[in-house]
C-alpha cells in the first residue's frame, strides 16, 4: 500500500507547467538615433548618414491620411480619409479628375447628358482608379470633353458602412477651374460648384457632403509620401478591387527605386545615383508587409529596401520595420531611413 | 446464476447471458476428488451430469468457460434436476452491451443496428487519452488536425459536422467550423465508446447523419470505496494525471467523481527526443508546430435508486487553454510577439431517469444544460522585458473574441422491451433549444428551437427483426424534414446475420450558417436565414458470420454503404461585379459509397483482427466538367493482442494504413486539377503488466512507430509544367509513453 501511495504522489509531482522564457537582447540601437519630428519646414534637413526611426499611425481602421516629408522627418498634414471625394489636377493644361481610392470609391459614366434623368445604377458597371495613378487607367480621368453624367460611389467608411452614391456632371474644365453639377441620385437639378485650380498644389479636392472644396494635399514641393489606405485592383483570377494600405508617392517631387534584397547598411550614394527610378504612385505601396494566416498578423518584409530621390536631388534609403504600435494595434507603420 | 427448470434428467444447459442462446461445445469443469476435471458440452450446449459426480456430496463446484466469455464459477446443489448456467461475453468478443438507439440495454448481437464498441481494453492498450487517439485506429474514420481548432474527423467519407457526438446520450456542443474538437473529449473514466455508422436522426436529430458516437461513462456499483488514479507521460512533453473515487451508500445512493489535468508543452520537429524542462530563449523556437495545451476536467455523478427507476444527476466541466505563441517581431525599440490564448470552457449538467415504469414499460429520460464558451485572448509580449499585456480591442483591430453556445435539451422515450413479445414499441420526444452568441453573429445573439417526436416499433419473427421508425419535428427557424428509417435483421441458424438498413439523416443549418455576418471592404460573408436542412438517404447492408472452433472464435463481416446528401450547405459567391460576397446556400449534392470487410480471430490468449475499407467520395465538379464522378481511397487496419495470463502481461500492436486520398479542386489559375493527400501508416505498439494484486497496471509503448509527421498534399497543375506540393500535419512523429493506473482501494 505504501508503495502505491508513494507512486501516486510521484505522479502528481511529475507534471509540468508553462515554460519560462529567457529574455532576448534589445535590438542594437547604437547605429540608430531617433530624430524628434521637426515641423519648422523644408529648410531643416536631417543630417546625411544619420539613421532616422519614425512611426506613423493611420489608425487601426486605416482612417487617416498622413502626408509626410522625409527631408525634415515631419508630418506636414493629416486628414480623415472620408473628408473628400474627388480630386482635380491643378496643372493649367490638365483636366483630370481622381477618385478617392482610400475609400474604395468607384465611378461609372452614364449614356446621357441629362442630369435629371439619371436616377438608378442598374445595369452599370463601376470602375476604379488604378493604384499606379496612370492617367489612362483612371475611372473618370480627363473631363475636358466629357459632358456625360457620372455616378460616383463614395465607397466605405472606416466602420464599413456604405458612404452612398452621388451623380456628377463636369460642365466645363478650363486652365483655371472646373465647373461641375452634382447631387443625390434623386436630385433633378443638383448644385453647381466651381473649383479653382491652385498651381502650388498638385490637386484640389472636393467633398460631396459639404459641397465645398477641401484643402487636401500640402504644397506639392512639401511632401514625399502619403500614408493611407487605397484601392488596388487585382486581375487574377478575375477583376477584384481590394483595399490595401501603405505609402503613396508624391509623383511631382519624388521617385523610387526598389533595392529589394540589398544590404541596407551598404547602400551608398553612388549606388543610389546609378539606379533607374519610377514615379508610379504605388511603387512602395502596401506589399512591404504580408498577412500571415498562421499568426493572424501582418509581417513586415525587411528585405524590401527602397531608395527615394526627390526633385532637389536628395537620396534616401528606407525600409519598414513594423506595422503595429507598442500595444499590438495595427495601422502604425514604423520605418527606418537614412539620407545618403 | 442458477435457474431451476422442471425436467427429469440432470442436465446443464450453457447459455449466453446476453441473448439467451445456447453455447455449443463450452468447457465445463467439476471439482471431483479435489481435482478439476474438464468436459465439453454437446453441440447444443447441453451436458448430462453423471450421477457419480454427486457421490458423497450435496454441493458440486463447477466452472464454465468458453472462448470470448468470462469464466463462471458456481456451485450446484443436489436435488435440482436441471441447471441453466449463463455466462457473460467478455468485452473483446463481438457481443457487448450497447445502449445507443436501443430499447433499454441491449447487445451488439441483438441490436438491429450495427453498433461498433470500443471497450476498456482497447483504450488501455492504445493508451488513448482522448477520442482522437482512439479513432486513429478505426475503420472509415479519417482525422484532421488544426493547431487552433483541434482535431476533426470524417466518417464514411462525410465530414465531421455530420457526426453526432454524445456523452451518455447528451449531445456535445461547441462546433467551431462545424467540427467538435475530438481532443476535448477525454477518455478518463469512460467505460466504452459506441459507434453507429449511418443516420440515427430518428432518435438523435440533427448532425446524426454520417454516424453517431456515444461515449458511455463508468458507473460501477459497489458499496466499498473505489479509488484510483492514473498518469500518462509521453516523451513529446505530455504529462497527464487523473483520478476517480466512487462509492455506493446503502442500497440507494451512488456517487462517482473523477477529474484530472492534461498538459502538453508543444512540439516541433526540431524538438529533442526527450523534453527539456529548462527555460528557453524567446527566439523563433518559441513557435511550435503543435501548440502547447492545458486541460483541467472533472465529472461528478450521483444516482438514486427509486424503486425500479434510477435517477441521476451529472455535472461535467472542461477548461482548456491552447497557447499559440507568435514569432518574435523586431520593431523599432524592442522585440515583441503576439501570443494568442484560446480558452475553452465547457460546463455540462444533466439529469436522467432510467428503468422500469411497469412490468412492460421502460423509461429513458434525459434533460441537460450544456454551456460552451470560447475566448480568444490576444496579448503582446515584450521579449526583452518578458512583460505581457492585453492587446486593445479597438475598432479595426479585431484581435479579441468570445463565442458562446448553449443547449437546453431533453429527450425521453418509453419503450416496451419484452423478450416474450414479438412486437415492441418506442415513443419519445426530443427537444433542443440552442443559443449562440458572438460578435459576428447577427444581432449578437440568436436562438433556435427544435421540437420533435419520434416512434418506432421492433418486430421479431423467428430470426427476422424489422424496425421501422419515424421522426417528426418542428423547428423555429427552418423547415424540419420528416425523417423515416427502416432496419432489418435476419439471423440464420448457421450464425450468419444479415442486416439491411435505410435511414434518412439530416443536419440542421447551424446558427452560424443562418446568422453569421462578416463584412469589411474586401470580404463579405453572410449567413442565410432561409436555409433548409441538409438531408441524406443512407442505404447499408451487412452480412456477418461467427464460427466457434474448439479453442477459438472466428468472425467475418462484409458490408456496403451508400450516402446521398442533398441540400448541402456551402458558400456561394453572389457578387457578379467582382469582389467577394459569400453567402451560405443549399447548393451542394454529395455522395459517398463504400465497402468494408472485417475478420477476427480470438482465443483465450490471442486476438487478431483485420479490416479493410474502400470509400468513394463524390466529386462535385464532375457536374460541370468531365472528371470521374467518384474518387476512391482505401484503408487497412490490423490489430494483434497477445495475453500471457500467468504473468498478467499483454502485448498489442495497432496498425492503420490510411490510403491516398484523391480529389479535384481548383488551382491558382482557376483550372480544375487532381489533388492528392499521400497515404500514411500509423502503428502503435504497447506492452502492459499488472502488479501488486492487479492494483497497478503499467503500460509501456510506442506510438506512431513509423514516425509520420507530415504527409504530402499535392496540388498539381494541368500539365507537367506547373506543380506545387505542400504538406499537411498528421502526427508528432514517433513517441514513447508510459501509462500507470493505480487502484488505491478496490471494490
Amino acid at each position: 500500500m505504501k508503495k502505491i501511495v508513494l507512486g501516486f504522489v510521484l505522479l502528481v509531482l511529475f507534471s509540468a507547467c508553462e515554460k519560462e522564457e529567457i529574455a532576448l537582447d534589445a535590438p542594437n540601437q547604437s547605429q540608430t538615433t531617433i530624430v524628434p519630428t521637426d515641423t519648422t519646414g523644408n529648410e531643416v534637413l536631417i543630417a546625411r548618414g544619420a539613421s532616422v526611426l519614425t512611426t506613423i499611425s493611420i489608425g487601426a481602421n486605416y482612417e487617416s491620411q498622413i502626408w509626410f516629408d522625409l527631408g525634415t522627418n515631419s508630418i506636414i498634414k493629416s486628414n480623415a480619409r472620408t473628408d473628400w471625394d474627388l480630386a482635380f489636377e491643378s496643372e493649367s493644361n490638365d483636366y483630370v479628375v481622381y477618385l478617392n481610392t482610400s475609400n474604395v470609391s468607384s465611378a461609372v459614366e452614364t449614356t446621357t447628358t441629362d442630369f435629371a434623368n439619371v436616377r438608378s445604377v442598374s445595369g452599370l458597371t463601376f470602375g476604379y482608379d488604378a493604384s499606379s495613378g496612370n492617367l489612362d487607367s483612371l475611372a473618370i480621368g480627363d473631363v475636358s470633353s466629357n459632358n456625360k453624367v457620372w455616378i460616383v460611389d463614395r465607397g466605405f467608411s472606416p466602420s464599413g458602412s456604405d458612404l452612398g452614391k452621388w451623380k456628377v456632371k463636369f460642365e466645363s474644365a478650363t486652365a483655371n477651374s472646373y465647373t461641375l453639377r452634382f447631387g443625390r441620385l434623386n436630385d433633378s437639378v443638383g448644385t453647381v460648384v466651381v473649383i479653382n485650380k491652385n498651381p502650388i498644389k498638385g490637386r484640389v479636392a472636393f467633398s460631396f457632403v459639404s459641397g465645398m472644396t477641401y484643402d487636401l494635399e500640402p504644397e506639392k514641393t512639401a511632401f514625399d509620401l502619403c500614408f493611407t489606405q487605397y484601392t488596388n485592383v487585382f486581375y487574377e483570377p478575375t477583376f477584384y478591387p481590394y483595399s490595401v494600405n501603405g505609402a503613396i508617392l508624391n509623383s511631382y517631387r519624388t521617385e523610387v527605386f526598389e533595392a529589394f534584397g540589398q544590404n541596407f547598411e551598404q547602400i551608398d550614394l553612388a549606388y543610389a545615383q546609378s539606379q533607374f527610378y519610377s514615379n508610379h504612385l504605388d511603387v512602395i505601396g502596401y506589399d512591404w508587409k504580408f498577412y500571415d494566416f498562421g499568426s493572424s498578423s501582418y509581417i513586415v518584409d525587411k528585405t524590401k529596401v527602397y531608395i527615394l530621390k526627390d526633385a532637389s536631388g536628395n537620396y534616401f534609403k528606407l525600409r519598414f520595420l513594423d506595422f503595429y504600435d507598442e500595444n499590438g494595434v495595427k495601422g502604425t507603420p514604423s520605418f527606418e531611413y537614412v539620407r545618403l | 446464476m442458477i435457474f431451476c427448470a422442471i425436467s427429469f434428467a440432470q442436465n446443464i444447459i450453457i447459455k449466453d447471458a446476453s441473448n439467451g442462446e445456447n453455447l455449443p461445445g463450452a468447457t465445463i469443469g467439476f471439482l471431483l476428488e479435489s481435482k478439476m476435471q474438464f468436459f465439453s458440452a454437446d453441440p447444443k450446449g447441453k451436458f448430462s451430469i453423471p450421477a457419480a459426480f454427486w457421490a458423497g456430496t450435496d454441493l458440486l463446484p463447477v466452472q464454465v468457460s468458453f472462448v470470448g466469455y468470462s469464466t463462471l464459477y458456481d456451485t450446484l446443489t443436489k436435488g435440482n434436476t436441471s441447471f441453466v448456467l449463463r455466462i457473460k461475453p467478455k468485452d473483446f468478443a463481438m457481443d457487448e452491451v450497447v445502449v445507443t438507439a436501443q430499447y433499454g440495454e441491449s447487445s451488439t448481437e441483438k441490436s438491429v443496428h450495427k453498433v461498433r464498441v470500443i471497450g476498456q481494453e482497447k483504450m488501455q492498450q492504445m493508451a488513448a487519452v482522448n477520442l482522437q487517439d482512439v479513432l486513429t485506429n478505426e475503420l472509415n474514420v479519417r482525422l484532421s488536425q488544426d493547431n487552433i481548432l483541434g482535431s476533426g474527423m470524417s466518417l464514411q467519407g462525410v465530414s465531421g459536422q455530420n457526426v453526432k457526438i454524445l456523452i451518455d446520450g447528451v449531445p456535445v456542443i461547441g462546433r467551431l467550423d462545424g467540427q467538435i474538437d475530438l481532443n476535448q473529449i477525454n477518455l478518463n473514466d469512460v467505460e466504452r465508446i459506441e459507434i453507429v455508422e449511418g443516420p440515427l436522426s430518428v432518435n438523435y436529430g440533427s448532425n446524426a447523419l454520417a454516424g453517431t458516437i456515444n461515449i458511455i461513462t463508468k458507473k460501477t456499483d459497489s458499496n466499498k470505496w473505489s479509488v484510483g488514479a492514473s498518469s500518462y507521460l509521453e516523451n513529446i512533453g505530455t504529462y497527464n494525471f487523473d483520478a476517480f473515487a466512487s462509492k455506493r451508500f446503502g442500497k440507494k445512493h451512488f456517487v462517482r467523481i473523477s477529474g484530472g489535468r492534461n498538459y502538453f508543452d508543444g512540439w516541433s520537429p526540431s524538438n529533442d527526443f526527450f523534453p527539456s524542462f529548462k527555460a528557453e530563449k524567446a527566439d523563433s523556437g518559441r513557435v511550435d508546430q503543435w501548440n502547447p495545451k492545458e486541460q483541467w476536467f472533472g465529472r461528478a455523478q450521483y444516482f438514486y435508486n427509486l424503486k425500479t427507476l434510477r435517477l441521476g444527476y451529472k455535472a461535467e466541466i472542461l477548461d482548456e487553454t491552447i497557447f499559440n505563441y507568435g514569432l518574435p517581431r523586431e520593431g523599432v525599440r524592442t522585440i515583441t510577439a503576439f501570443d494568442d490564448y484560446y480558452h475553452t470552457q465547457r460546463i455540462d449538467q444533466s439529469i436522467s431517469a432510467q428503468g422500469k415504469l411497469s412490468k412492460q414499460l421502460n423509461l429513458n429520460f434525459l434533460a441537460a444544460y450544456n454551456d460552451f464558451e470560447r475566448i480568444k485572448e490576444s496579448r503582446i509580449k515584450d521579449l526583452v522585458t518578458l512583460e505581457s499585456k492585453l492587446r486593445p480591442e479597438v475598432q479595426g483591430n479585431d484581435v479579441q473574441d468570445t463565442s458562446t453556445f448553449s443547449l437546453i435539451m431533453s429527450r425521453a422515450s418509453v419503450t416496451t422491451n419484452l423478450d416474450s413479445s414479438w412486437i415492441n414499441y418506442e415513443v419519445g420526444y426530443d427537444i433542443n433549444q440552442e443559443q449562440a452568441s458572438g460578435k459576428r453573429i447577427d444581432g449578437g445573439e440568436q436562438k433556435l428551437g427544435d421540437y420533435a417526436i419520434f416512434a418506432s416499433t421492433q418486430m421479431v419473427k423467428g430470426g427476422l427483426t424489422v424496425k421501422p421508425a419515424i421522426r417528426y419535428a418542428y423547428n423555429t427557424k427552418y423547415d424540419a424534414p420528416l425523417t423515416p428509417a427502416l432496419n432489418l435483421k435476419y439471423k440464420m441458424q448457421n450464425q450468419v446475420t444479415i442486416r439491411i438498413a435505410y435511414a434518412r439523416g439530416f443536419r440542421a443549418p447551424s446558427l452560424k450558417e443562418l446568422y453569421f455576418n462578416f463584412d469589411d471592404v474586401n470580404h463579405s460573408l453572410f449567413g442565410n436565414s432561409d436555409l433548409k436542412a441538409e438531408e441524406s438517404d443512407n442505404y447499408s447492408a451487412a452480412i456477418s458470420r461467427k464460427h466457434l472452433f474448439d479453442k477459438f472464435l472466428l468472425e467475418g463481416e462484409f458490408s456496403l454503404f451508400y450516402n446521398d446528401i442533398r441540400n448541402q450547405i456551402n458558400f456561394a459567391n453572389t457578387n457578379s461585379a467582382g469582389g467577394d460576397t459569400l453567402v451560405y446556400l443549399n447548393i451542394g449534392e454529395f455522395k459517398t459509397k463504400g465497402l468494408n470487410a472485417r475478420a477476427s480471430i480470438a482465443s483465450k490468449t490471442v486476438k487478431f483482427n483485420l479490416g479493410y475499407s474502400y470509400i468513394g467520395r463524390f466529386n462535385r465538379l464532375s457536374e460541370e466538367v468531365s472528371i470521374d464522378e467518384f474518387s476512391y481511397s482505401s484503408e487497412w487496419t490490423a490489430n494483434f493482442t497477445y495475453s500471457h495470463v500467468k504473468s498478467n502481461m499483454q502485448f498489442s500492436i495497432f496498425f492503420k494504413h490510411q490510403g491516398e486520398l484523391p480529389g479535384f479542386g481548383y488551382n491558382t489559375n482557376d483550372e480544375i486539377v487532381e489533388q492528392r493527400i499521400a497515404s500514411y501508416q500509423i502503428v502503435d505498439v504497447s506492452i502492459s503488466k499488472r502488479f501488486l494484486e492487479k492494483r497497478v497496471h503499467a503500460t509501456l509503448g510506442c506510438k506512431n512507430l513509423f514516425d509520420v509527421q507530415n504527409v504530402r498534399a499535392s496540388l498539381s497543375g494541368g500539365g507537367a509544367h506547373s506543380s506545387s506540393a505542400s504538406s499537411i500535419s498528421v502526427g508528432t512523429g514517433r513517441t514513447v509513453f508510459v501509462k500507470l493506473n493505480f487502484l488505491l482501494s478496490k471494490s
